[in-house]
């Protein structure tokens, strides 16, 4: 979701990045977002509106006071070529699928695991938010990771969130 | 598992029209032809397009047809026919701005410049018209298993393709979901290597059936 009064970031990013994994969306600033996005890409100084889930946050200049810390880049290119890494992260072979959902090394298809694909696109930098959301947001991936027995685990330090793989003898246990 | 797919061509030019009409024929499709917007709204109450090639400038129109503006098609589109892959084609998508007018109206349409020529128009609808992944090709509006030449014609395996090719998902209600799923078992039947993939709230889309990789499958 591109956040911008102009729809030239948009295009730049849907011409470079839309495919199989990933849609650009546009919207002016001071809107409410159409969907909830896996990366919100802003500029200027208007803060968006407040995210109810985890997502990834990128922007092009001074950022506004945002409840995720945004990764702040140069320039629209720079912010590009950092989705595409992002689009590409794998932990334990798990990666993102085509749409939407995971891909998990076994071949397996999960749905339904938003916020675990903003953690896994967030790589070994993770995310860093408020402390009472980033344990919010812990408490909810710990169920979807248990629910799904999942080899992964969801790390939180203060507001610092990351995942990583789940140490072997743990998973023996 | 037959019903016809259809494919919706607004054009104000005659011969335009009848070009685009032609060519979606011997591509086994159904042209649904429409001189004008207010036609086309009417189309778009009674029948389900899997494509729509939208023209945007209606200047050749006749007179009672712009009771109605292309603008609304496109709202229509968007809003009622999600599935329906949206082409719109003039001279005038030409710039980031003028796409973005489009954008704000149907978030999800494509776009061909008319400055390009009629030929690659032709080009790009034949290559939505002729879609194939993994296995499956749309080929004379079925879509056939090319290992095995079996083929199936439902409207919900058209749209489920041509969406892919598109990078999108399809929106199925309760008995187009119904559909999907034997569609699902015909692929199991027939040995595709493409599935149809529940997404999760009701979207649904094609991919292709992924062997486990070889870490994974170490002891």
């Amino acid at each position: 979701m591109v956040l911008a009064d102009r729809p030239h970031p948009w295009a730049l990013l849907r011409d470079r990045l839309e495919g199989e994994l990933l849609r650009v969306a546009w919207a002016p600033p001071c809107t409410a977002l159409p969907v909830h996005p896996w990366v919100l890409a802003g500029t200027g100084t208007v803060p968006p509106p407040a995210l109810s889930r985890l997502s990834l946050v990128e922007w092009v200049g001074t950022p506004p006071p945002l409840s995720i810390r945004p990764l702040v880049r140069a320039t629209w290119a720079e912010l590009a070529a950092d989705v595409e890494r992002r689009l590409a992260c794998r932990l334990a072979g798990m990666r993102l699928a085509p749409g939407c959902g995971l891909m998990m090394a076994d071949g397996d298809y999960l749905s339904r695991t938003g916020e675990l694909e903003v953690l896994l696109a967030a790589g070994a930098e993770g995310l860093d938010l408020e402390p009472a959301a980033a344990r919010g947001a812990a408490r909810r991936l710990r169920r979807v990771i248990a629910r799904r027995r999942l080899s992964l685990q969801v790390r939180r330090r203060g507001g610092h969130l990351d995942l990583a793989q789940m140490p072997s003898d743990a998973v023996a246990v | 598992m037959r019903s016809p797919s259809d494919v919706l061509i607004l054009e104000d030019d005659p011969a335009e029209l009848a070009e685009l009409a032609e060519l979606v024929r011997a591509g086994g499709l159904e042209p649904v032809c429409c001189r004008g917007p207010r036609q086309a709204l009417v189309r778009l109450e009674q029948r389900r397009p899997v494509l729509a090639i939208i023209d945007l400038n209606m200047a050749r129109a006749p007179d009672p047809e712009r009771r109605a503006s292309v603008p609304d098609v496109l709202r229509r589109l968007a809003l009622r026919h999600v599935n329906c892959l949206t082409l719109v084609y003039s001279a005038a998508v030409e710039t980031i701005d003028q796409q973005a007018r489009i954008y704000r109206i149907h978030p999800r349409a494509l776009f061909q410049s008319k400055r390009h020529g009629p030929e690659q128009l032709r080009d790009r609808i034949q290559g939505l018209l002729t879609s194939s992944f993994g296995d499956l090709a749309l080929c004379q509006g079925l879509v056939v298993h090319l290992p095995s030449g079996r083929a199936v014609g439902h409207r919900v395996a058209v749209e489920l393709l041509t969406a892919r090719v598109a990078n999108h998902t399809v929106l199925l209600n309760d008995s187009e979901a119904r559909a999907a799923r034997r569609f699902q078992r015909w692929l199991g039947q027939v040995g595709s290597a493409v599935m149809v993939r529940a997404l999760g709230d009701r979207h649904y889309g094609l991919a292709l059936r992924e062997p486990p990789e070889r870490d994974a499958a170490r002891p």
